[in-house]
């Protein structure tokens, strides 16, 4: 099957484009040996089966980040490459096909957003362009699907040309003589998204509208994830699925194996979805009934927040403090990201250049950042004694984060380099593509999350049936009462916090703490070592000895952050 | 020359200057260059930095933030 790379800079549609040309054929997978994801499916050309894949944006081939080394890897066996070119920035976009028409590959260029080219003023000629570049060039709109079947049909006549020689500097030339034959701008004003995008990167405007926006999303997550399990998910759970388990119930022996397992221990004579921790009650109603509305409503907002291009503008007004933890702006991608799950967080961690920058960020976003499992569970079973509670553990985690970011930045040699980023232009996504995105994240979370939840409540029950649990309680008994004022159960929790957070802080609601106790317990499980997903991403990202240094950081803070919550609450 | 010479950070916010030199390493030229900034572009000077963050700059159709050590190697002059 003929391999075909649909290539372009980051932000031009490209995805759009992709999903217009396979259809719904799409499948996911990981690039072997790197956790990069790319998208690949497959496409009729002139009745001829071709796989297309779609390959990380890149602005050019000189492989120094991650994505632009993909790139380069894959050209090697590509039969063809559709360079997705930007209508409203094309000296951007001509750029990298400069660089591809060094590549002894055929080549053809679809001019995307060459609807709101026109209304910016801007005037191509498709036709002079395609001289120019001796390939084909077709106008598309990736969103209404204008040009998607000419680009198909066309695909057979890119021509293999000879490579040519070209340094960087010859490449913005011929750019710069292209455009001058190819392109006239029309003189205009500022649309009120450049102006809205230029008012949120100066400082003096920038910053007010930050925190209003951080408000807001942050508020919206909420109020979208409390309804969700307000007026679907816990209606759902009690009139529909309770039923079910009590007939379920009645053909089993109650306190026997087998119930236990499923069904859990009965709270005042019937099942209790938080507290009776059986595999078809609590391990459900975790999942779905607690953090799954959030997940989704974290996810919502984010996805959109991205799309719109948010996310490059709060870098820029974050770089100064980012700096003082060592890091500079980008990481604010990390760190906003490992709201939602720490795993993809860390991934996102290979935007920065250095290993120091790298271990910093991994380590702050695995210590300090809770992952939206543990922001549901912790509002779940916290937020009813007040949020006064939730808001102290965010606190003491802002405070953590800063401190620790502090002293990695003095303890580790080297400086953190400095921020050189493009800022895409603010456009309303097409809902399209941010519902595709959601989709994709959330079926991860069913197919990555849900199982480690059943199977953390399956262990929990088993370890007590086999007494595990008290063994090790007892062993752990010291340093959680006497340092961190919790009962020894809490430590099981703790530990259970290894395999899945949200089931940890479900066996801490199951065990009528005081909500200091839960605070103090709560901020230590969130500090403590990683959930076991993150755990393997740490070690991948950071090696053996940079897991280590992560791991001996966050065991000490934890239990230095628990005492000192216990001695001042 | 009759031209002045000035470091990008010290153009006021909303000035177009046009690039004339960029000082230091291939390190930071190589990498300005993949961005497109080069000698000779008009460079729109978008806010300026703060608490010694990052400066943006428009050109052509492009936004790009760059750290303020990064802006005082870029020299610019009066576009005439």
């Amino acid at each position: 099957m003929k391999r075909i790379l649909l290539m372009g800079n980051p932000n031009v549609g490209k995805s759009v484009v992709f999903s217009r040309l396979t259809g719904v054929h799409v499948t996911s997978a990981n690039y072997p040996g790197t956790t990069v994801e790319y998208t690949q499916g497959s496409m009729m050309v002139r009745g001829e089966k071709s796989l297309l894949i779609d390959v990380p944006g890149t602005y050019g081939l000189h492989a120094t980040s991650k994505a632009e080394e993909i790139a380069v890897e894959m050209l090697k066996n590509a039969d063809a490459v559709i360079n997705v070119a930007d209508a409203t920035n094309l000296e951007r976009s001509l750029h990298l096909t400069m660089h591809l028409l060094q590549q002894p590959i055929p080549l053809i260029v679809a001019l995307n957003i060459w609807d709101d080219a026109k209304h910016k003023g801007i005037h191509i000629d498709p036709k002079r362009l395609e001289l120019e570049l001796g390939v084909p060039v077709v106008p598309t709109v990736g969103i209404t699907g204008e040009g998607i079947k000419e680009l198909i049909e066309r695909i057979p006549d890119a021509p293999r040309i000879p490579a040519l020689e070209m340094t960087e500097e010859d490449r913005w030339t011929e750019v710069g003589r292209i455009l001058s034959v190819s392109q006239s701008l029309e003189h205009r004003h500022h649309t009120f998204l450049e102006f809205l995008g230029d008012l949120s990167v100066r400082p003096a405007t920038g910053i007010p509208l930050a925190v209003l926006v951080l408000t807001v999303s942050f508020m919206l997550i909420r109020l979208i994830g409390e309804s969700l399990i307000h007026y679907v998910f816990e209606p759902l759970f009690e009139n529909a699925w309770r039923p079910v388990l009590e007939a379920l119930g009645a053909h089993m022996q109650p306190g026997g194996l087998l119930y236990t397992l499923l069904i859990g221990e009965l709270v005042g004579g019937r099942i209790d979805f938080v507290q009776s921790f059986g595999l078809l009650s609590t391990g459900l109603f975790v999942g779905f009934g607690m953090v799954f509305p959030y997940v989704f409503s974290f996810y919502l907002v984010l996805s959109y927040l991205e799309d719109f291009g948010y996310l490059p503008r709060l870098a820029v007004l974050l770089d100064t403090l980012m700096h003082r933890l060592g890091l500079h702006g980008w990481a604010v991608i990390p760190m906003l990201l490992g709201f939602g799950c720490n795993v993809p967080g860390i991934m996102a961690t290979r935007v920065l250049e250095s290993p120091r920058e790298r271990l910093i960020a991994s380590t702050l976003v695995s210590i300090a950042v809770p992952c939206a499992s543990l922001q549901a569970m912790m509002w779940g079973i916290l937020g009813p004694y007040g949020s006064q509670y939730v808001a102290m553990v965010y606190a003491t985690l802002f405070v953590v984060w800063i401190v620790i970011g502090r002293i990695l930045n003095r303890v580790l040699t080297g400086t953190s380099p400095e921020l050189i980023m493009e800022i895409p232009p603010y456009r309303f996504p097409p809902l399209r593509n941010v519902a595709y995105k959601i989709w994709r994240r959330m079926r991860s979370y069913i197919k990555e999350a849900v199982p480690f939840v059943l199977a953390g409540v399956l262990a929990v029950n088993l370890l007590h049936f086999l007494h595990v649990f008290d063994f090790l309680a007892q062993a752990m008994a010291p340093v959680f009462t006497t340092l961190l004022g919790l009962p020894k159960e809490a430590g099981l929790a703790i530990l259970m916090g290894f395999f899945r957070k949200d089931v940890a802080v479900g066996m801490l609601g199951a065990l009528k703490l005081t909500p200091y106790q839960l605070v103090i317990s709560v901020t230590v499980l969130a500090m403590s070592f990683p959930c076991i997903a993150t755990f393997v991403v740490l070690a991948r990202e950071l090696g053996v000895a940079g897991l280590l240094k992560a791991f001996a950081i966050m065991l000490i803070s934890s239990l230095l952050v628990g005492m000192a919550l216990n001695l001042i609450l | 020359m009759s031209e002045k010479r000035l470091a990008l950070t010290d153009v006021p916010a909303g000035e177009t200057v046009r690039v004339c030199a960029i000082e230091g390493g291939h390190g930071v030229h190589d990498r300005l260059l993949a961005l497109g900034i080069r000698a000779g572009v008009n460079v729109t000077k978008v806010s300026d930095s703060f608490a010694y963050g990052p400066i943006v700059i428009q050109y052509g159709q492009t936004q790009t933030a760059l750290g303020r050590g990064i802006c005082q190697k870029i020299l610019v002059e009066d576009v005439r």
